[in-house]
């Protein structure tokens, strides 16, 4: 039990902004726009997350960036997903924002009946309340896996369906996600985060079979 | 020379995308074959509404065993092994139930306990010839679905082949259902079953049997709790089957021994050595059920017997059917 409080209070310490989607407007500094996040969580799997994006303004605020998750198991490898895009303050009015985020997805996935590889899109939008020290807002979004390519192995077609068709299959899933994150600014270039929420299957899909989601997260500002 | 590498570049792209073939996951006979209803070569039977996959070996005039495979959501396919029992003079019959395997799909709403005991009391009728014996044979939830035909019509049945039923009361099969299929957190089988939900969704029954058998990886990866040292055939998961039944059973609990005390025959109650979850305790418990009653623990193999531990459960149940024949 001592060891999992402190691989959690690790974890926790070494956790980060989700998906790049934890953003504070308020905190963002012109001297310090590069931002690099460790998170630690539940999306579809135990997941650890590692990004890095940068904050520039063009008409708007934005911030933009690339981040690597993968899930936890005995093969570090086998399984991940590459998120790229950025998010963009659309509205803001006093402490109140509200931003909308496009990420492009490119998932791996292989046990040992398939593998897949997958590319999808993520929109969303986040609103609420900014200070420049924490914030609290809503999201929601739709995480959607356009194309996919499933290869199956020879245990598949040996002892399952020798006739099954490998290729690109579009679409493949979709999933709605809504939840709430929020975050603290610890002195000049730490944010503490936590991200938490629902996910719902597209149309009359099944739904996951843990249909949540839960990040903690910490992002370091340089 | 610079045109030439713009059209060298864009012939290749061309290429590409002119040689990819975009696939539709929910067209049929792409990720999973087939139903009987959608492919008539396939040998079926019409009973009780529906239409199940279904075919027999032996002479039928022989004592009829009937085949019951696991799930709900499973097939026979992986019990094939038991049609060598023909050779022993038996007609041994296999279905796959209603809305699993090669049978015709339907939608959750129909899926109850009853209907599983009432399609099964079908299967007996469309096959039995007057004054036949009839023995069921259940693996896993096929030796729950035998107690149930018992325990509702203890004067049908003249012998009982159960291997690991989960349990014969929900309490008893819950409990161990959670012990050989827990999610660990940080777990690659664990997490490859879940991981999946990000990339296919669905709600028709070709992409959820597809999904269903893909995540079917966790029965048989390294340090499964069932014993299984690998993959087992099957043929396609009946996924809507599976979820709709445990979700029936979750609000509608069973108790299929409030009966079985007027069953006197002896039944064989066969359980593997490898599966974790089961073992002689758990296996002496769900059995007392029954009045009279022959253990055995099959060898060197996990839960599924008929594929893994055939040749050690053979003579074991070759001899207990011989005493009923």
């Amino acid at each position: 039990m001592k060891q999992i409080t402190v691989l959690i209070v690790l974890l926790m310490v070494v956790a980060a902004e989700s998906n790049s989607q934890n953003v504070n407007w308020r905190s963002l500094r012109e001297d310090q726009q590069n931002i690099v996040q460790f998170s630690f969580g539940y999306d579809y799997g135990a997941t650890s997350q590692l990004g890095y994006s940068r904050s520039f303004t063009f008409i708007r605020p934005i911030v933009f960036g690339l981040d690597y998750s993968f899930p936890m198991g005995g093969n570090l490898l086998d399984d991940f997903k590459v998120k790229v895009g950025g998010q963009v303050e659309i509205v803001a009015f006093g402490g109140f924002s509200a931003s909308a985020k496009i990420f492009s997805n490119f998932r791996r996935y292989q046990t040992e009946m398939v593998r897949v590889v997958s590319f999808g899109s993520d929109f969303g939008v986040v609103a609420g309340y900014y200070d420049p020290s924490w914030y609290a807002a809503g999201e929601f979004g739709f995480d959607k896996a356009i194309t996919s390519q499933l290869i199956h192995s020879d245990i598949v077609r040996k002892f399952v369906f020798s006739e099954i068709r490998d290729g690109w299959y579009v679409p493949t899933g979709g999933n709605y996600y809504y939840g709430i994150q929020a975050g603290k600014t610890l002195g000049e270039s730490l944010d503490l985060s936590v991200r938490l929420g629902a996910t719902e299957a597209q149309r009359n899909d099944t739904d996951a079979v843990i249909p949540f989601y839960f990040q903690l997260g910490l992002g370091l500002t340089f | 020379m610079k045109n030439l590498f713009v059209l060298f570049v864009a012939a290749i792209v061309l290429a590409a995308f002119s040689s990819c073939e975009i696939l539709e996951p929910g067209e049929p006979g792409m990720l999973v074959p087939r139903t009987v209803d959608e492919d008539p070569s396939l040998p079926s039977i019409f009973v009780n509404g529906t239409q199940l996959h279904a075919e027999t070996f032996g002479n039928p005039n022989s004592p009829m065993i009937v085949v019951l495979h696991g799930g709900p959501g499973g097939d026979y396919r992986g019990m094939l092994n038991c049609s060598k029992f023909a050779a022993d003079s038996f007609f041994v019959v296999f279905y796959d139930q209603r809305g699993s395997g090669l049978s015709k799909r339907h939608s959750k709403e129909i899926y109850s306990t009853q209907q599983f005991i009432d399609d099964l009391d079908a299967v007996i009728k469309y096959y039995r010839q007057p004054s036949q014996k009839v023995i069921l044979m259940g693996l896993s939830w096929g030796a729950m679905l035998a107690t149930a035909y018992v325990n509702q019509s203890p004067g049908e049945v003249s012998g009982v082949v159960m291997m690991e039923p989960g349990g014969l009361t929900w309490s008893d099969t819950e409990a161990y259902t959670k012990r050989f299929m827990s999610l660990e957190l940080f777990d690659e089988t664990s997490n490859d079953f879940v991981y999946l939900d990000q990339i296919v969704t669905g709600n028709d029954h070709i992409v959820l049997d597809y999904k269903a058998g893909i995540q079917s990886a966790a029965d048989f990866a390294k340090g499964n709790k069932l014993g299984n040292p690998g993959p087992t055939p099957f043929w396609r998961r009946g996924a809507v089957c599976s979820a709709a039944s445990f979700e029936y059973v979750r609000t509608r609990p069973f108790d299929f021994t409030t009966n079985l005390r007027q069953y006197t025959t002896k039944v064989l109650f066969a359980y593997s050595e490898l599966n974790v979850a089961y073992g002689k305790a758990y296996a002496e418990k769900v059995s007392s059920g029954y009045p009279n009653v022959q253990l055995a623990e099959i060898g060197a193999t996990g839960h599924e017997i008929p594929y893994f531990g055939w040749e050690k459960f053979y003579p074991i149940a070759k001899t207990y059917l011989n005493t009923i024949k």
